[in-house]
């Protein structure tokens, strides 16, 4: 069996367990062992964008030194803005070289790290797995709309491959629809102080989604889901990516039970397969 | 104590800065009342549990700030000190019989919505003369996990210094007061057998029991009790 | 780590670590000692029967009763207050319960004053450290309660009375084992931690002297998770509590009875007059008097100020002859001398064994005995000496380990890992040197089953009171009394407020009869007390100090 190093990050253990548990599941009917990141800390979310404070780096650093430690080499994340502010955090690890002495030096309890870990999104060995592993992807006619976001695709040297998750879905037999808005800003932390603004974005995204004929939007950032299923006014299904994998590779446990949004009869038809 | 100071070897100790020579090998608190001060504010058990004691430090040559407890720590030559007697952290009030109370962590956010702000620094940790994982603890609170915040912080002492270094102003302390109380109350269920015990007692079976044993007198009484079977597998 | 220790103990070390794998298999109850023999061992050994470090004491309710020489010089002292120093007329503080002492007896019973329906403004806590600086805090080994199937709240009562030489009081210990489990719900109500085991349940465990397995624990810092609770608990009702203001002298009213209370701000210096219709006083132990010289196991402030100021307001004691050692105080490194080391070591298979690497009694008969087991041992030359002329039993505390499992030590034991680790003792792979320590006092002011003293308008609960533990605690009783006796004394209080009592002048006229006693016995004025705090500052500060008024 394969080992995967997994950082869950905080939304996927207080919000969107099922994400988490469809990853379990689905990795491991595609023969993945998901090994979770002992003792791992939050990524910090924002505070690591900003650029002139070096202890913000602290919280993310210190989860990649956490899998040095374990001799991980790759660790794996789900949550879109974790896989963003780990990638961004590694990268600046090996790059910065100045402002890491004086990170370093801040938090010196553990040996300097200065990269080694490298940070990949759960899209890319779903994709290498699946397309290992005989699946039997019955094409199906249900139609569905990934929804990247922000934090997967931007900056662009930190981005997942292109359409990968429409890649992933069609592997797997889903008829993917690639709408105008899979990539716009869902409003983010405007939703703490400014409603209105993320209301209005996403009644765009899901109405965009909606005329171009989907059936459901699949989903890999808890912090999208939030604001998603907030003002979900069109009850557009919405999935976790592995979800939906999981939903036509037969898996059972795949949390459906934690969702927000309407599913049904969507997953009921999805799991479907000859 | 030995009170020729030329047969022992001597240590410097600064107290608020104030110079003290005073014999090696003496717990600061020891070595503070060698050097005089009747102690009233930051003593209390003299043992290691109840956290009035937390002493900052820094080592003469550098730099660090450190910190633990007066009364176990021994006096290292060139220590300069401060106890830090009380932490004005902010404790929340809150009835634990409330309906909506559970253990869950929604509820420890609702009353200290400030966990969020934890960047994950480790000053805490840093500080803490328990060595607990205090970060740990809070980002348990943000993982969802009562539980590992009540069984990571057991061991805390409530002196406050956590809270004093944390940046994101953090009652750690205080907090997992609170954790652990849920999780004691609604975390872990009733016990079978004291519950049982509990409505035999009140149905009053052991009371003809309890009337003989009391109504026994002290020869009858030291018979019974040499007599005793030990169960104690 | 073998450097912690000095080399010329490695020898011993090593004998107990040859000895220990056969001191494993062996059926150690076939040590117990006969019943019969426990008085003639006591006798010889135990700091109790040396009758030279006794005095009787001259004045008061107890007159002519043997105590320790330590509490007959404090209770044949002058009160330090002088009535004409004070205004008693103008009242600071008038509430219904004044509870003095804010440990864990106090605690509980400001927390059942108000649960039986006293507002919470009307209950005053006061304290001469912090709320929580108690030996309450510093229990470890677990509170006792007859839960088990094979075990019954009249086995406990029989554990109970043998343990204390059936002295007790009936009435005080059928409370105290009945209402056992009732307060083990209690805690578990407010969220107390007991230790769980793998289906769910609490553990119980065995102690000395007890003939089931009635300890309720959690980890060793059960004393502190109970009082780390109910003190939150108190704080969340806001029932007030007025820390570094130790009360120095109870106020008693023209018949007799205490009103109230004279408290001393430990910082500004000033008294506050405290107006309360029921004083209950629930002050502790006395351990800071270091009886015999004996180190303690007890927090900063235990010097008996409550049995001063119940004593002189007539409130008769019992069983002051009586003082409790516990077996196992650490005896090595100097600095942590005294401190305790939770009985529960031995409940849970730790072996005494002396310095040829034997073991020469059973690890679990009551403290007493025990106690005067390891001071026959270190007598009969069998110690190991330490470098600053203490005496020490080897406590095998590997064992635990060795029979539990590896990390077994670290989970039922971290308050003592973390003691030892400071001096760089690791205790899962080397014995611990232990010797008896001062730890309780069995005896105290004379309670009935309301927590009434024999004066009026006083109620008294926990380690203060007498009665309950006949001439000897069992553990795991301690924390007990003060819980079953706390409520009792806040429910009292709470009855008492239902009547129509009033608490008219307030004098200190009980202060000048015991004066005008003390007088007529002969006793030099300059003895003074309450003690509040003991005196530990070195001899060349207490040779050179100035009374400057600033």
């Amino acid at each position: 069996m394969e080992e995967m190093f997994f950082y869950p990050g905080c939304g996927l253990k207080s919000g969107a367990e099922g994400y988490y548990t469809s990853i379990r599941s689905v990795f491991a009917k595609l023969d993945v062992n998901v090994r979770e990141l002992p003792d791992w800390n939050c990524c910090g979310a924002v505070y690591p964008l900003s650029t002139d404070n070096l202890i913000q780096r602290g919280a993310p650093i210190r989860n990649l030194v956490k899998a040095r430690s374990q001799g991980a080499e790759v660790l794996y994340v789900a949550c879109s803005m974790c896989y963003n502010v780990l990638k961004r955090a590694e990268q600046f690890a090996q790059t910065r070289q100045e402002e890491m002495k004086r990170v370093n030096e801040l938090f010196e309890e553990y040996d300097d790290y200065s990269g080694g870990v490298e940070i990949r999104h759960i899209s890319e060995l779903l994709l290498e797995r699946l397309q290992v592993v005989d699946i039997l992807g019955t094409p199906q006619e249900k139609k569905v709309a990934p929804y990247y976001g922000c934090t997967l695709v931007r900056p662009a040297e930190f981005a997942v491959p292109p359409r990968i998750l429409e890649d992933i879905l069609k592997t797997v037999g889903y008829t993917t629809i690639t709408f105008r808005n899979t990539d716009r800003c869902c409003g983010a932390y405007h939703s703490i102080n400014r409603p209105d603004i993320t209301r209005t974005r996403v009644t765009e995204i899901l109405t965009d989604a909606v005329n171009e004929g989907t059936e459901a939007l699949i989903l890999s950032c808890p912090l999208c889901e939030y604001n998603l299923a907030a003002f979900n006014m069109v009850d557009l299904p919405i999935l976790w990516l592995t979800q939906a994998v999981g939903l036509v590779l037969g898996v059972s446990d795949l949390g459906l039970e934690y969702n927000r949004s309407v599913i049904e009869p969507f997953t009921r038809e999805a799991s479907h397969h000859e | 104590m030995n009170e020729n100071e030329q047969d022992q070897q001597m240590v410097w100790l600064f107290v608020l800065d104030r110079p003290y020579k005073v014999p090696a090998g003496l717990t600061i608190q020891d070595a503070m009342e060698y050097a005089g001060y009747k102690l009233t504010r930051g003593v209390g058990c003299r043992g290691g549990f109840c956290g009035a004691c937390a002493t900052v430090y820094r080592i003469e040559g550098q730099y660090q700030l450190k910190a633990d407890l007066a009364c176990q720590k021994v006096v290292e030559d060139g220590m300069h000190i401060v106890t830090i007697p009380f932490t004005p952290a902010n404790k929340k009030q809150y009835d634990i019989d409330a309906p909506d109370m559970k253990a869950d962590a929604g509820i420890l956010l609702s009353y200290y919505p400030m966990v969020a702000r934890c960047v994950s620094c480790n000053r805490c940790n840093n500080i803490c003369p328990q060595e607990l994982e205090v970060m740990e603890a809070m980002n348990a609170i943000l993982q969802g996990d009562v539980e590992r915040t009540a069984r990571l912080m057991f061991d805390c002492i409530q002196c406050g210094l956590c809270s004093m270094r944390c940046p994101g102003e953090i009652p750690q302390f205080h907090i997992a007061q609170l954790a652990r109380r849920l999780w004691g109350k609604y975390g872990e269920s009733p016990d079978q057998m004291l519950t049982k015990r509990l409505g035999e007692i009140t149905a009053g079976k052991f009371d003809e029991e309890y009337d003989t044993i009391m109504g026994a007198g002290r020869e009858e009484l030291q018979a019974m009790y040499d007599t005793r079977e030990l169960k104690l597998a | 780590m073998a450097e912690a220790y000095p080399s010329y103990m490695s020898d011993s070390i090593r004998k107990v670590e040859a000895s220990r794998s056969q001191r494993l298999q062996r059926d150690l109850t076939e040590l117990k000692m006969p019943e019969e023999e426990h008085d003639s061992l006591l006798n010889r050994y135990h700091p109790d029967y040396r009758t030279e470090q006794f005095a009787e004491v001259r004045v008061g309710p107890n007159k002519g009763d043997v105590m320790p020489r330590e509490i007959v010089k404090l209770l044949e002292a002058y009160p330090t207050v002088r009535p004409e120093e004070v205004n008693l007329d103008e009242i600071d503080y008038d509430v219904e319960v004044l509870i003095i002492g804010g440990g864990g007896g106090g605690t509980v019973a400001a927390l059942w004053a108000v649960e039986q329906g006293i507002p919470p403004e009307k209950v005053l806590i006061v304290t001469k450290l912090r709320h929580g600086d108690a030996n309450s805090l510093m229990a470890q080994g677990g509170t006792q309660a007859a839960t088990a199937e094979e075990d019954s709240p009249v086995q406990h009562y029989l554990d109970t009375m043998g343990g204390g030489h059936f002295e007790n009081k009936p009435e005080l210990v059928k409370a105290l084992t009945e209402e056992a489990p009732m307060i083990i719900e209690w805690h578990r109500e407010l969220g107390v931690m007991y230790d769980r085991d793998e289906n769910g349940n609490m553990m119980v465990f065995p102690g000395g002297g007890s003939s089931r397995k009635r300890l309720h624990c959690a980890e060793d810092y059960t004393g502190m998770e109970q009082m780390r609770v109910i003190r939150d608990q108190v704080r969340n009702l806001g029932i007030p509590v007025l820390e570094f203001t130790p009360a120095i002298e109870l106020l008693t009213t023209p018949e007799g009875a205490v009103g109230g209370a004279l408290l001393w701000n430990l910082d500004t210096h000033q008294y506050y007059v405290v107006r309360a219709k029921t004083t209950i006083l629930s002050t502790g132990g006395f351990g800071r008097l270091h009886i015999q010289g004996f180190p303690t196991t007890n927090h900063y402030g235990a010097t008996a100020d409550g049995l001063v100021m119940a004593y002189r307001a007539g409130a008769k004691l019992r069983d002051m002859d009586s003082v409790q050692y516990h077996p196992t105080g650490a005896a090595y490194p100097q600095q942590i001398l005294g401190l305790l080391i939770t009985e529960k070591i031995r409940g849970l298979g730790g072996q005494p064994v002396n310095k040829e690497g034997e073991v020469f009694v059973f690890p679990l008969e009551p403290r007493d005995v025990e106690a005067a087991r390891l001071i026959k041992e270190c007598e009969d030359g069998k110690g190991m000496e330490t470098p600053y002329g203490v005496q020490g039993i080897w406590l095998d505390t590997p064992l635990i380990d060795a029979i539990h499992g590896e990390g077994a030590f670290a989970r039922a034991f971290p308050s003592i890992a973390r003691l030892y680790k400071r001096h760089d003792i690791d205790p899962t792979e080397f014995p611990i040197l232990v010797y008896p320590t001062l730890h309780y006092q069995n005896g105290g002011i004379e309670i009935n089953g309301n927590t009434e003293s024999s004066t009026q308008g006083l109620l008294a609960a926990g380690e203060v009171s007498g009665g309950v533990h006949g001439k000897n605690r069992l553990m795991g009783n301690s924390t007990l009394d003060y819980n079953v006796f706390g409520r009792r004394a806040g429910i009292q209080a709470a009855e008492r407020a239902q009547e129509s009592i009033e608490v008219g002048e307030l004098t200190l006229d009980h202060a000048r009869r015991y004066t005008a006693d003390l007088e007529q016995a002969g006793i030099d004025k300059s003895k003074k007390s309450p003690l509040i705090l003991p005196e530990y500052r070195g001899k060349r500060t207490l040779n050179r100090l100035l009374d400057f008024p600033l």
